[in-house]
């Protein structure tokens, strides 16, 4: 019964969390922004030699990077923030809810946002895809196949779902929006920019350079952080190559594991937070 | 009517002194679009770029491809005009980038192939370039094609031009003329008949635009077959 209850809680929140989120602005202009990408893809491919195929799924894959970085700072972590500075979580939590009950229900909405705004980016690339690549001759396509656009967003889908996961665990500790938008932000920094340094630490010439225990700091940190450039997919999907199904599933797997930590230990904290 | 006061007028007053000022300014400032070779210079460290461009880096490739077409025009207008160019090695050095960025990125081995083959002078390059595509495009025959070609009619280097048609006559999908190709290198034989072939299927690849140093060559060992 009480079990029943309690998702019941959840449901009705992430609910209010979705529709909260549906009536911003911003998301309403990412759901534009959405539709305009494939269109920006059209054009910037149209401007190569051979490898149109290619160009339009990096841009849309750019595309969908942005949209989905706005979102998560945006929408997610100012969300959340606004729960702290203009104290609707202490409102929410004085009617019977539950504190992990009220960090999950803010979760769930927040990724089935998410995921409405990735599957519009989904439908309108696939469109652009199949009407303008997909009658190109074989040349231009390099190789180009439509189904690489539904992998393409489930790519995105996955580390992004880890992103607001990490919002969420700094909004449980954090005192406003400063710091939630500061250290979201320094997190998708870095997980941006460490893979290639670290990648670069691995060449003999660079590593002899570099200090030992620089190296290891870095890779520390990295192990930290979501990993977003995971197994090269970006460039794989762009190329239409095959990608094996257990590389697909560890993917899957690495960032359901790093969401799922970085909720573990949003619950733990808030839980102890004094509010 | 007389609602309209000063107070209401200073706003477009600066509005439209803006306007003009914004426009002064661009008229005869500097464009980025109209680059020059100290405009261009050389591209960033390549960590910096891999670090910037993060998962992107498809997408940092693509922009690097675009900056070499308008290298090439700004590069082709100068030579006509002056008769020589700084731009070629800063191409080169965005091909190279481009390459970095994205080995599978097959636009770059065109324009390695064609312009800075031919147009830019720099045969050496743009078969290092193809040679480091085909280790990474494994299954591509084109690639060792292209170089194997660049080797025998630019370098001079039968041996490598025999060793690279080799590896492409062997790759899957492999038209015979790879192996005609291979064999003529081998023996030294009848180079020109062969380089015409090969450049005229080049010309088919390549769009209208930048046909003009492959035609070059072309008439040149048409000339020095009769």
């Amino acid at each position: 019964m009480l079990r029943a209850n309690s998702s019941r809680l959840i449901f009705e929140l992430s609910r209010f969390t979705l529709v909260e989120i549906i009536q911003s602005r911003v998301f309403r202009l990412l759901i534009g922004g959405s539709l305009l990408i494939p269109l920006i893809a059209v054009v910037i491919a149209s401007l190569f030699m051979a490898d149109v195929g290619k160009v339009y799924l990096d841009v849309t894959l750019s595309g969908a990077h942005f949209v989905s970085m706005v979102f998560t700072l945006f929408i997610a972590a100012s969300l959340l923030a606004k729960d702290i500075d203009q104290r609707i979580c202490y409102i929410i939590l004085s009617a019977p809810i539950k504190r992990h009950e009220y960090i999950l229900a803010r979760y769930a909405g927040l990724s089935i946002a998410f995921a409405i705004l990735a599957l519009t980016l989904t439908i309108t690339a696939y469109i652009g895809g199949y009407f303008y690549i997909g009658t190109l001759p074989e040349l231009y396509q390099s190789g180009f196949s439509v189904i690489m656009i539904p992998m393409m967003f489930f790519y995105i889908f996955f580390q992004y779902l880890s992103l607001i996961s990490v919002a969420v665990f700094f909004f449980s500790w954090a005192t406003g929006t400063a710091e939630i938008l500061l250290f979201t932000s320094s997190v998708i920094l870095f997980s941006w920019a460490f893979p290639p340094v670290l990648a670069a630490l691995q060449t003999e010439e660079l590593a002899s350079q570099t200090p030992q225990f620089l190296s290891r700091l870095i890779e520390v940190i990295y192990q930290f952080l979501p990993h977003l450039n995971g197994s090269d997919f970006a460039l794989s999907i762009a190329h239409s190559l095959h990608i094996n199904v257990k590389d697909l599933l560890l993917y899957m797997l690495e960032h359901s594991a790093y969401a799922g930590i970085a909720l573990v230990l949003a619950l733990l904290l808030f839980k102890r937070r004094d509010l | 009517m007389n609602s309209f006061t000063a107070e209401h007028r200073s706003p477009y007053f600066f509005l439209g002194l803006f306007l003009v000022c914004l426009f002064a300014a661009r008229t005869d400032g500097l464009d980025n679009r109209h680059a020059t070779a100290e405009r261009w210079g050389s591209p960033a460290p390549v960590l910096l770029d891999l670090s910037l461009a993060g998962p992107l880096r498809g997408l940092a490739s693509d922009f690097d491809v675009l900056t070499v077409f308008s290298i090439y025009h700004a590069a082709s207008q100068e030579q006509k005009s002056r008769g020589s160019t700084e731009l070629w090695p800063v191409m080169a050095a965005y091909l190279q980038r481009a390459q970095e960025m994205d080995p599978r990125f097959f636009d770059v081995y065109r324009l390695s192939g064609a312009l800075l083959a031919y147009d830019a002078k720099m045969p050496h390059l743009a078969v290092q370039l193809l040679q480091r595509g085909a280790e990474q495009l494994e299954d591509n025959w084109e690639l060792p094609f292209i170089a194997g070609f660049l080797a025998y009619d630019q370098l001079k280097d039968n041996s490598l031009a025999y060793s690279l048609m080799k590896e492409a006559a062997l790759r899957p999908g492999t038209p015979p003329l790879t192996v005609h190709l291979a064999a003529r290198f081998l023996a030294k034989d009848e180079g020109n008949s062969a380089g015409i072939a090969f450049l005229q299927t080049m010309i088919e690849l390549m769009p209208e635009g930048y046909h003009a140093g492959l035609k070059q060559r072309i008439s040149e060992l048409q000339g020095s077959q009769q």
